[in-house]
C-alpha cells in the first residue's frame, strides 16, 4: 500500500531524468558538423588551406586556426570571418600587414570570391563561389546548366544536378526516385543558394544524414560529402568552376 | 574494400538513432510533469475537492507562457530547437514548485519575472543575433552596469547583511547585481571577441576590477566570487598569448585585493563551516545548514511529496535553502538533476565553442554556462555545508525576481551559441 502511495513520486523522479536526459541527448548529438566553407590557395605552392570555421584565425602561433610558415606573418596576423553580409577579413595588428588585390586593409574588410589575400609576403586566392561580389565583377562562378551530380553509392549512377536543384524522395516526380516506404515523398532537396550547396531536409520521417551526422533544416554541403536517405547514400559532386560534367575530362 | 569499409563505419553510426528532440511531445510530456506537481499543492482537498485558486492561475499562466513562447518562435522565427529553453521550463518548474510549498506568496512576483526574463531572453537572442549591433552595444552596457553598481551603493538598502538592493516605494524591491551579471558576459564575451585587435581588452580587467570592488564594498561578497570565477573564465578562453598572462596577472591581483578585503567577513563564514553538527551551532549558526542535510537524508531517493516538508519552515526556504525544499519534497534524485543541468550546460557551451557563428558567441555561452553552474554550485555546497555558505540563489529555482530575470537572460547566450538558432537570419532557412 505504502509502495502505492510512493509511485508517484518515483514516476515523478523518473520523468524528471527523462526530460533533462532528451533534451540534452538532442543538444549534444545535433551539433552540425563543421565542413569547409570557403578555401585559400596560395598561388604559389596552389596549397588548399581550408575555412571550415565561422571565425578563422591565420597566424604563426599554434592556437591559430591556420599555421602560417612565412617568418613575415605575426604570431597572429589575420582573421577571416563569416558573417551575416557576406565574408571579412580582419588584420590582428600584424606587423607586416594584410593586403586585399593589392590594398593594405584597415580594420575589418570584406572579401569576395577570387580575392587575393596577401599575408606575410605570400599571396592567397580566396575561393568561396557563393561570396561573388554584387556589382558582377568577379561574378561567381554559378553554372545554368548541369553544375554538380549525386552518385548512389550502391549503383553507382550519377544524376545530374541541373539548374542548380534536384529533388530527393518517393513521389515520382522527383529528380531522384527512392522506392523505399521510409522515405518521405519529399524527403530532402539539394540546392544551390547564396550560401553554396547545402541539403535541405523537408521535414522528412527517416531524416537526412551528411557525413553520418543527422541534420536539422539545411546543411552546407561539398563535394565529396556523403548524403544519406534511410539507408540510401549519395556520394555528393561538385563540378565548381570548370562547371559541366562532361568538361571533366 | 576501402570503400566498403568506409560505407560500414557510416552505417555503424547509425545517425538515424541519434533523431532531434520533437518540441511539442516534450512540452506536452513537460507539461503533464508540471501539472502533476502543481495539482499537489493546488488541490488542498482532494476528498472534498478544494483548490486554492490563487496558486492555480499563476501556475495556468506559467504553463501558457510556455506554450505561447514555444508556438510564436515556431510560427514568426522559424525555430525548430527549443531544447534550451526546455531546460529552462523545466528548471523554472521546479522553482515556481518549490516556492509555492515554502513561500506561496512568493509565487506572483516569480510569475512576473518569468513573464519578463521570458520576453529578456527573446529580446537578447534577437539583439545577439547580430554582431555589430552587439559590439556597438558593448561600451554603452559597460558604463551602464558601473552606473547601476555605483547607485547602488548611495541608494542600496540593507537586507540580510548586504547592501546590494534597490528599494522602490514599500513594494518592489530590485537586486541591481543580477542585471549587471548579464551585462558582465555581453561586455566580456564583445571585448573579448575582438582581443586580438584591439587595446580595449585592459578596459575589461578594469571593468571587471570596478564590478568587483563595487559589490565588496556592497558586501555582496557571493555576487562577488561569482564575477571573478566568471572573469576568470572569460580570461580562461585564450591562451597562449602575452595578453593572455597579462589577463592572468590582472585576475591574480584582483584575487590578492579579494581575499584582503574578505579577511573579516570569512572569519565569520569559517566560524561555522565543517563545525555545523557541534551542539552550539546545530540550533544556533549551523541551524540552516543542518536542517537541509536533515531535510536531504529524510527526502530519500523520491521525496516526500510537496508540502509534505521541514525545511521549507527555515528561514530562507524559498531564496538560499531552496535546493533542501526541493531535496526533501521531490527528491534526492531531482535535486541531482537540477545539478546535471548546469553541468550539461557547460559542457554543451565548451563543446559548441567550434561550431558557434562568432567567437562572441562561444566566449558568451561559456561565460554564461559557467556564471550559472558557479552559482548553482556555491549554492548547493554552501547550503550542504560542503564550503562556507554565502547567500547566492540557486538560478531558475530560488525566490527572486531579479535572479529569475537575470537567469533567463543568461540562458540567451547559450541559445546563440546554438549555430541553429538563427538559420533565418543567415538565410539557411528562408522565411516563407
Amino acid at each position: 500500500m505504502k509502495l502505492v502511495l510512493y509511485l508517484p513520486q518515483i514516476i515523478l523522479s523518473l520523468v524528471a531524468i527523462f526530460i533533462i536526459a532528451r533534451c540534452f541527448i538532442s543538444l549534444f548529438s545535433m551539433r552540425p558538423a563543421g565542413k569547409p566553407k570557403a578555401v585559400l590557395i596560395n598561388k604559389d605552392s596552389g596549397k588548399k588551406l581550408a575555412i571550415s570555421t565561422y571565425e578563422t584565425s591565420l597566424g604563426r602561433a599554434k592556437n591559430c586556426d591556420i599555421l602560417l610558415a612565412s617568418t613575415l606573418a605575426s604570431r597572429s596576423h589575420a582573421v577571416i570571418s563569416r558573417r551575416k553580409k557576406g565574408w571579412f577579413i580582419t588584420d590582428t595588428d600584424s606587423k607586416t600587414g594584410t593586403f586585399v588585390n593589392g590594398e593594405q586593409t584597415e580594420g575589418s574588410v570584406r572579401i569576395y570570391h577570387g580575392d587575393v589575400i596577401t599575408i606575410g609576403g605570400v599571396d592567397y586566392t580566396f575561393i568561396a563561389p557563393h561570396a561573388g561580389r554584387e556589382d558582377g565583377a568577379p561574378p561567381p562562378v554559378l553554372n545554368s546548366g548541369v553544375s554538380g551530380g549525386l552518385v548512389n553509392l550502391a549503383t553507382n549512377y550519377e544524376y545530374a544536378i541541373e539548374n542548380g536543384r534536384i529533388t530527393i524522395g518517393r513521389n515520382e516526380n522527383c529528380d531522384v526516385v527512392i522506392e523505399d516506404r521510409m522515405v518521405s515523398r519529399l524527403h530532402a532537396v539539394v540546392q544551390y543558394t547564396d550560401e553554396g550547396w547545402v541539403v535541405t531536409d523537408n521535414d522528412s520521417r527517416a531524416g537526412v544524414g551528411v557525413n553520418g551526422y543527422r541534420i536539422h533544416g539545411s546543411e552546407p554541403i561539398s563535394g565529396g560529402d556523403k548524403i544519406m536517405i534511410n539507408t540510401h547514400i549519395f556520394v555528393f559532386k561538385d563540378y565548381g568552376e570548370t562547371g559541366r560534367r562532361d568538361a571533366r575530362g | 574494400m576501402a570503400k566498403k569499409a568506409e560505407d560500414k563505419a557510416l552505417k555503424m553510426r547509425k545517425p538515424h538513432k541519434r533523431r532531434p528532440l520533437k518540441t511539442i511531445p516534450m512540452l506536452i510530456l513537460l507539461t503533464a510533469y508540471q501539472l502533476y506537481l502543481f495539482s499537489q499543492l493546488t488541490v488542498t482537498n482532494i476528498k472534498e475537492l478544494e483548490i486554492n485558486y490563487t496558486m492555480l492561475v499563476y501556475f495556468v499562466v506559467f504553463i501558457a507562457a510556455e506554450w505561447l513562447y514555444v508556438i510564436l518562435m515556431r510560427a514568426i522565427a522559424k525555430r525548430r530547437n527549443f531544447e534550451i529553453e526546455l531546460i529552462g521550463f523545466f528548471l523554472t518548474g521546479i522553482g515556481f514548485a518549490a516556492i509555492g510549498s515554502a513561500k506561496p506568496d512568493g509565487l506572483l512576483v516569480q510569475t512576473g519575472a518569468f513573464l519578463l526574463g521570458l520576453i529578456g531572453f527573446i529580446v537578447l537572442v534577437w539583439i545577439l543575433g547580430d554582431n555589430e549591433r552587439a559590439m556597438k552595444l558593448r561600451l554603452p552596457l559597460g558604463i551602464l552596469a558601473i552606473l547601476i553598481l555605483v547607485a547602488n551603493i548611495f541608494l542600496g538598502s540593507d537586507i540580510n547583511g548586504a547592501r546590494n538592493w534597490i528599494v522602490i516605494g514599500n513594494a518592489i524591491s530590485i537586486q541591481p547585481s543580477e542585471f549587471v551579471k548579464i551585462i558582465f558576459v555581453f561586455v566580456g564575451a564583445a571585448t573579448l571577441e575582438k582581443l586580438q585587435t584591439s587595446k580595449n581588452l585592459y578596459m575589461f580587467i578594469g571593468f571587471s576590477a570596478a564590478c568587483v570592488g563595487v559589490l565588496f564594498i556592497l558586501k555582496d561578497f557571493g555576487t562577488a566570487v561569482i564575477f571573478f570565477l566568471t572573469f576568470l573564465l572569460i580570461a580562461f578562453m585564450r591562451s597562449g598569448d602575452v595578453r593572455t598572462i597579462a589577463l592572468a596577472l590582472a585576475s591574480a591581483a584582483l584575487g590578492g585585493t579579494l581575499i584582503a578585503m574578505f579577511k573579516t567577513t570569512v572569519k565569520n563564514r569559517l566560524a561555522t563551516y565543517r563545525h555545523v553538527w557541534e551542539p552550539e551551532m546545530i540550533d544556533g549558526k549551523g541551524f540552516q545548514q543542518t536542517r537541509v542535510l536533515i531535510g536531504i537524508a529524510s527526502g530519500g531517493l523520491f521525496g516526500l511529496g510537496l508540502g509534505k516538508g521541514n525545511v521549507r519552515d527555515v528561514i530562507f526556504s524559498s531564496t538560499d535553502l531552496i535546493f533542501g525544499v526541493v531535496c526533501e519534497e521531490l527528491g534526492f534524485i531531482t535535486g541531482m538533476a537540477i545539478l546535471a543541468c548546469f553541468m550539461l550546460f557547460a559542457v554543451y557551451a565548451i563543446r559548441n565553442a567550434r561550431t558557434s557563428r562568432s567567437t562572441f558567441y562561444s566566449i558568451g555561452a561559456t561565460a554564461a554556462a559557467g556564471l550559472l553552474l558557479f552559482q548553482a554550485s556555491i549554492n548547493i555546497f554552501g547550503v550542504t555545508d560542503v564550503i562556507p555558505f554565502t547567500g547566492v540563489t540557486l538560478p531558475f529555482i530560488s525566490r527572486g525576481g531579479s535572479s529569475m530575470i537575470s537567469c533567463w537572460a543568461l540562458l540567451a547566450f547559450l541559445k546563440a551559441g546554438d549555430a541553429r538558432t538563427y538559420l533565418t537570419t543567415y538565410g539557411e532557412i528562408k522565411k516563407k
